[in-house]
């Protein structure tokens, strides 16, 4: 839809500028306790407004709408602990989700310092 | 049982071609098919068919009536195929949610977005698709409703 405004498409481009991408971004702000579905929300944003010119503009003129995608970025450079659910408003997962979070748990290099502390009990 | 027998080997590979044959045979009958390319040969149906667009945002002859129609055909999806293509939100998100290859979500949103070119409704509806599909999902999910929007 928004490569519909941006090719020309009155209609999407009205809706999309004017209406959707507010949405979108409510959504996201909504559905910001979830680390992996902001980690693939925020990566298709940047890699859209990379290509899309009106995508750009628009949050170029919308910052305010966008800037707490900075602030979640800065509180959250690791993913959660599970440990640390009772405390925490951040969960890896949406309830009742499948998904498999063991490339981020065990394997990937950036919680090698947890895996260690979780193997040898020290958290 | 004496010595082993030179085999030959054209013999035996025409019996196994027979029971290959037979096999692919049986699973026609029986197994579900396969339909690797079923969503992007009925995308690409979609997209031949004419959009109704309003005169004043009509495109010139000639010109391709939409971002994502190819040769158009002349022919206007029955209600009877309207049924099957454009049924509630529910359904068309469950239809993206299990879009796992992303040619078939891209081929299923091109469809979807050159049906819904000229239709202020239809391009609500599209949203209305997106804003479930990131609500309901997870991260494995969600990237169709991202293709579509």
């Amino acid at each position: 839809m928004i490569e519909a405004g941006e090719a020309g498409s009155d209609l999407h481009r009205q809706y999309v500028v004017n209406k959707f991408l507010d949405n979108f971004f409510s959504l996201v702000e909504s559905q910001s306790g979830f680390f992996q579905w902001m980690e693939v929300v925020i990566d298709w944003v940047i890699k859209v407004t990379f290509r899309v010119p009106l995508m750009r503009d628009w949050m170029q003129q919308n910052a305010s709408r966008w800037a707490f995608l900075l602030d979640w970025l800065k509180q959250n450079p690791t993913p959660p602990m599970q440990q640390q659910y009772q405390d925490r408003v951040i969960r890896m997962n949406k309830p009742r989700s499948r998904v498999s979070t063991s490339a981020f748990r065990y394997n990937s290099r950036r919680n090698q310092a947890l895996c260690f502390y979780r193997k040898n009990s020290l958290i | 049982m004496g010595l082993p027998t030179p085999e030959d080997p054209n013999v035996k590979k025409s019996t196994l071609a027979i029971v290959k044959e037979k096999d692919r045979l049986a699973k026609l009958m029986t197994d579900r098919p396969q339909y690797m390319y079923l969503i992007e040969t009925v995308a690409s149906l979609v997209r031949c068919c004419t959009v109704d667009a309003p005169a004043q945002l009509a495109p010139a002859p000639g010109e391709p009536s939409t971002l994502y129609s190819i040769p158009d055909l002349g022919f206007r999806l029955s209600q009877d195929n309207l049924v099957l293509f454009n049924p509630d939100v529910q359904f068309i998100t469950n239809l993206f949610m299990h879009a796992h290859k992303a040619r078939a979500a891209v081929a299923l949103s091109k469809a979807y977005v050159h049906y819904f070119f000229y239709d202020e409704a239809g391009v609500k509806k599209l949203f209305k698709i997106v804003r479930t599909g990131l609500e309901e999902c997870d991260n494995d999910r969600i990237r169709p409703f991202l293709i579509l929007f």
